[in-house]
This record gives C-alpha cells, sequence and structure tokens, in this order.
C-alpha cells in the first residue's frame, strides 16, 4: 500500500462512518480495504441478464 | 474400570443404557479431566459443572427407571461459545459480547440435545465472533491442539476440535462459514461434517453470513458423527434457510461398504490450482487406495478453479458480516481483536453489485456441481493444503486461511465432511474431504465408515500435557 491507497481506504472508511476506526486503526484500514480491491479482481464474473441471485439454498437441489 | 476420556457415543450408549457405567460419573469424570488438563489447551471458555452434574443426575433417574431415551442419553457434550444455551453466557469469543446479557432460550440444536438428555459441560473456544483468529489480545488466550500445544487448532470452531482432541467430550457443535467446522477437525485429527445448507437450524446461532453459515457435528469417529447429525438435524420453522426435507437415518449406510460405488476425486483444488503439502497429498493418495481397494471406482473430475469458489465465498461472506458488525465498528472497533476488525472490515468496500453478482456466480456454480455429480455418488478433495502449523507464528495462520478447499462447498450448499487420512512425519493429523450430492449426508458416511474401518486413524490419542 502507498500513500495514495492508504489515503483512499481512509476516505472510504470515513464514507463508511468509520469515523474512529479509521482514527484508531489506520493500518487495519488500510489492509481490509487492500483485501476488498484484491477480491474484486479475483471474482470472475460471467452470467447473463437473466441469471439471478441464488439466495438460500432450496430443498430441489438447484438454486 | 471404564477410561471414561475416549469413549466413542456408540460404546458410551451401550454402557449407560445397560447401566454399566453412570451419567454422573461419565459426566464427573470429563469435568475433572478438563480441570486437569484444559489449562494447556484452552479449549473451555465456560464450564457450567454444576448445571451438567444436574443434567446427568436427571439422565442417571432415568435410565435407571428405564427410561432411556436414545444414544445421547447421558452423553456429554460442548457447544462452540457462539451457540446459546439459557442461563449461559454466549460470548462469541468477544469483548463486544461481554456486556450483553444471559440468552433466555437456547439455540434450535440446543434444544435438540436436551431433549435427546445430553448432559452439556459447557461452552467452547472459537475464533473472535467465528472469523477472527488465532487471536492473543482477546479476553481469553486461543485453543491449542492437544497433538501438539505449540501448534494451531484451525479454526473457527477451535475450542471444540481441542476439546474432542484431548478426550473432554465424545461430542461438539461446531458452525462453519467458509470451513470452521472441517477445519479444527482436520488439524485435530477428528470427523467434522458441514451438512447440506439447510439440514440443521442456525436459530440461536451468532451470525457470521447468513446465506453461508452451517451448524454442524465435530466428533471422534464417523459412527458418532452420524449419530450427532441425527439429533441435531431437522426442519425448524423459525429458520428461514431451513429446508423442509426428509431426514433419514443417517447411520443407515453404516457397514455397507463402498463395492461398486463411484468416487470423483477433485484433483485440481489440490495439484493445480494450489499445491497440498507433500503428506497431505499422499494421504489422500492412500486413502483412495484403500477405497479402490474396497471396491469403489475411484476417477478424477473437475469443478471450476478453486480461487473461483474462494473469492465468491469471501464476496458474499465479507459484506454479510460487516451488515451484521457495522454499528459496533463505527461505536466500539476498540472492543474488537486486530484479526476480527480487519476481516470483517472488508465487507464494507464491497461494492454492492460485486456482492449481488457474487450470489449469482454461486447460483451458477451450484448448477455446475450438480450437473459434475450426477456422474458420482461422491467425490474426495483435500480440506487443509498443510498440517497444523505453530500457532505462534502470525505469518504461517494468517496463510492457512487461504490454503484450504473448504469454502468451495459453503458456496454450493453441499455437504461435505473431513475425515482424518494419518499423521505427518512430525505426529500431526492429516486429512482430506469427502463431499456429496445436496442432502446425501447418509452417503458419505457410508464411505467414511468403510474408510475408517480399513484404517486405524481415529483410534490414535494425542499425548495429553499437565
Amino acid at each position: 500500500m502507498n500513500d495514495t491507497d492508504n489515503k483512499k481506504a481512509l476516505e472510504a472508511a470515513h464514507a463508511a462512518g468509520l469515523d474512529r476506526m479509521a482514527e484508531r486503526y489506520p493500518d487495519d484500514v488500510a489492509r481490509a480495504f487492500a483485501f476488498a480491491q484484491s477480491l474484486r479482481s479475483r471474482l470472475t464474473i460471467d452470467v447473463a441478464p437473466a441469471d439471478e441471485p441464488a439466495h438460500v439454498y432450496r430443498a430441489g437441489g438447484d438454486s | 474400570m471404564t477410561d471414561f476420556a475416549f469413549l466413542t457415543i456408540a460404546e458410551a450408549a451401550k454402557l449407560l443404557n445397560g447401566k454399566e457405567i453412570s451419567p454422573v460419573e461419565y459426566a464427573q469424570s470429563l469435568l475433572d479431566r478438563i480441570s486437569a488438563h484444559d489449562g494447556a489447551y484452552n479449549s473451555f471458555l465456560h464450564v457450567s459443572a454444576d448445571m451438567a452434574l444436574d443434567e446427568a443426575r436427571a439422565a442417571e433417574s432415568e435410565i435407571m427407571a428405564g427410561n432411556w431415551r436414545g444414544p445421547l442419553h447421558g452423553v456429554p457434550y460442548a457447544l462452540k461459545d457462539i451457540v446459546d444455551a439459557a442461563g449461559m453466557p454466549t460470548t462469541c469469543h468477544s469483548q463486544v459480547m461481554q456486556r450483553n446479557s444471559l440468552p433466555e432460550t437456547d439455540a434450535d440444536v440446543t434444544d435438540r440435545f436436551k431433549k435427546a438428555g445430553a448432559v452439556l459441560l459447557g461452552k467452547t473456544a472459537t475464533h473472535e465472533f467465528a472469523i477472527g483468529g488465532p487471536s492473543f489480545d482477546l479476553p481469553w488466550p486461543p485453543a491449542r491442539n492437544p497433538w501438539n500445544r505449540d501448534h494451531f487448532t484451525g479454526g473457527s470452531s477451535s475450542g471444540s476440535g481441542a476439546a474432542l482432541a484431548a478426550g473432554f467430550v465424545p461430542a461438539a457443535i461446531g458452525t462453519d462459514t467458509g470451513g470452521s467446522v472441517r477445519n479444527p477437525a482436520s488439524m485435530c485429527g477428528l470427523v467434522g461434517m458441514k451438512a447440506t445448507y439447510g439440514r440443521v437450524s442456525r436459530r440461536g446461532v451468532f451470525p457470521l453470513s447468513f446465506t453461508l453459515d452451517h451448524v454442524g457435528p465435530m466428533t471422534r469417529t464417523v459412527e458418532d458423527n452420524a449419530i450427532l447429525l441425527n439429533i441435531i438435524a431437522g426442519h425448524d420453522p423459525q429458520d428461514p434457510g431451513s429446508a423442509q426435507v426428509d431426514k433419514p437415518d443417517f447411520t443407515a449406510g453404516l457397514g455397507k461398504g463402498v463395492k461398486g460405488m463411484r468416487i470423483g476425486v477433485i484433483r485440481h483444488f489440490f495439484e493445480t490450482d494450489m499445491q497440498a503439502d507433500p503428506e497431505m497429498a499422499k494421504g489422500i493418495e492412500d486413502a483412495l487406495d484403500v477405497l479402490r481397494g474396497l471396491g469403489a471406482e475411484v476417477r478424477d473430475m473437475t469443478l471450476a478453479p478453486l480461487d473461483h469458489y474462494a473469492a465468491t465465498n469471501r464476496v458474499i461472506l465479507l459484506p454479510e458480516a460487516y451488515a451484521i458488525h457495522e454499528k459496533w465498528f463505527q461505536e466500539r472497533p476498540e472492543d474488537y481483536g486486530e484479526l476480527a476488525r480487519q476481516r470483517i472490515m472488508g465487507g464494507a468496500f464491497i461494492r454492492a453489485a460485486d456482492y449481488v453478482n457474487a450470489t449469482r456466480v454461486k447460483g451458477q456454480l451450484v448448477r455446475a456441481y450438480n450437473e459434475a455429480m450426477r456422474e458420482f455418488d461422491v467425490a474426495i478433495t483435500v480440506s487443509s493444503m498443510d498440517p497444523a502449523c505453530e500457532i505462534e507464528d502470525a505469518e504461517a495462520t494468517e496463510r492457512t486461511y487461504g490454503r484450504q478447499a473448504r469454502a468451495p462447498f459453503n458456496v454450493l450448499g453441499a455437504p461435505a465432511m473431513a475425515v482424518p487420512t494419518g499423521f505427518s512425519s512430525s505426529g500431526l493429523p492429516l486429512s482430506m474431504q469427502i463431499v456429496g450430492k445436496p442432502f446425501d449426508e447418509a452417503v458419505i458416511y457410508q464411505v467414511a465408515h468403510a474408510f475408517e474401518q480399513a484404517t486405524d486413524w481415529t483410534e490414535r490419542r494425542p499425548p495429553m500435557a499437565a
């Protein structure tokens, strides 16, 4: 994480109402933000427009 | 004289029903063992000795009067401390919950144990809120592995794993959102089942992720695990995720063998998507040889890449967890340990569209899995990629978080069970997962039992520290 990334992380934390968190635990905010960003890049989305969310499992086997 | 510490549930049930042992002496013996040894393992957060002995005395009276309720009557057990038991604190291993009041009602699983006449010895350690651990900055220390107390138990049902391996209880409950029943089962040489989503009620269990949470039985043997699932499974109209499906006898297939069964091997999870430790991989190969020798047809199968499942699991899990904790994160972040803060907070930074798309991907993955499983009765893959690392090596414990193949089965909602496959050269447990079709847990037990009977891995005992 560079200074720009850290700044973005703290801005995102403040936007989420995590002011106290950002003040007391800026390193934790930076790590959580970086992990969330990395997850986004790892998520492979190849769905058709009509593919609905799975929500919860249904008894029949298919969601 | 009976050695109570490592009695199986099946053995204990026979002795209790035959009035050869007393529920009171059984409970007292395990309470004494906990008192003598748990200082080394930290498996329990709360031991309810008086309440346990009251329940044991009630069980004894009923059994002596000829009213044996079934295989858990008079049998001690423990609950992961995110599961409610009326009158006993639920701490979630967190300072956040220390200010909360005692639950007045039981979780559905606790209620089912009570109706079966089981004896609750106490609540076990967990990673904070079933996600932040192992941590040394919480009000209680983390559980340690009875096979080597310098090593990690796996988590998050860490105390349940340690308590079983140490011979403190024959039955324990864990919860599993990305692998938290199967991880400590794998690290501690136990059997841990994450049944199909909806099979076991989550009511009265502190949530981590509504769409991925499962409650599961942890035991030392396969038969005991099936007995436990027989007790805790069943529809609960008060759990919106609970499935209205028939509940079979999960012990029905035990002893029937695997001749002619079709077993898939999800080899790419631990050979190409990720490389498992050589001893862990060899344990699985040896297990496959055993199953072939018993007459099963074993061949490879392919699913989506492991990281596809892992990312989907986390993109769903973290926003759901964050939604639960947001108010406390805003108002009292200092009451959380560092790991829970870091892991849960990721959910604040995941976009709504990514969350929704992950749930759409989940639907796709479920359909593909069900299609692939048409050709197989069960499938086998790795659980943990490595044996238990040292618990005080923070980098190593953090690595274990991703080096696993359990999260796919939370995304899929499909049943998956960790089963011991032997020991590493340093004496630490090895394991595999046996996974199945939705609501087909009985077949998993059948295969696991056949393997267990052909080996002796669940009969070994750890050296105990004083």
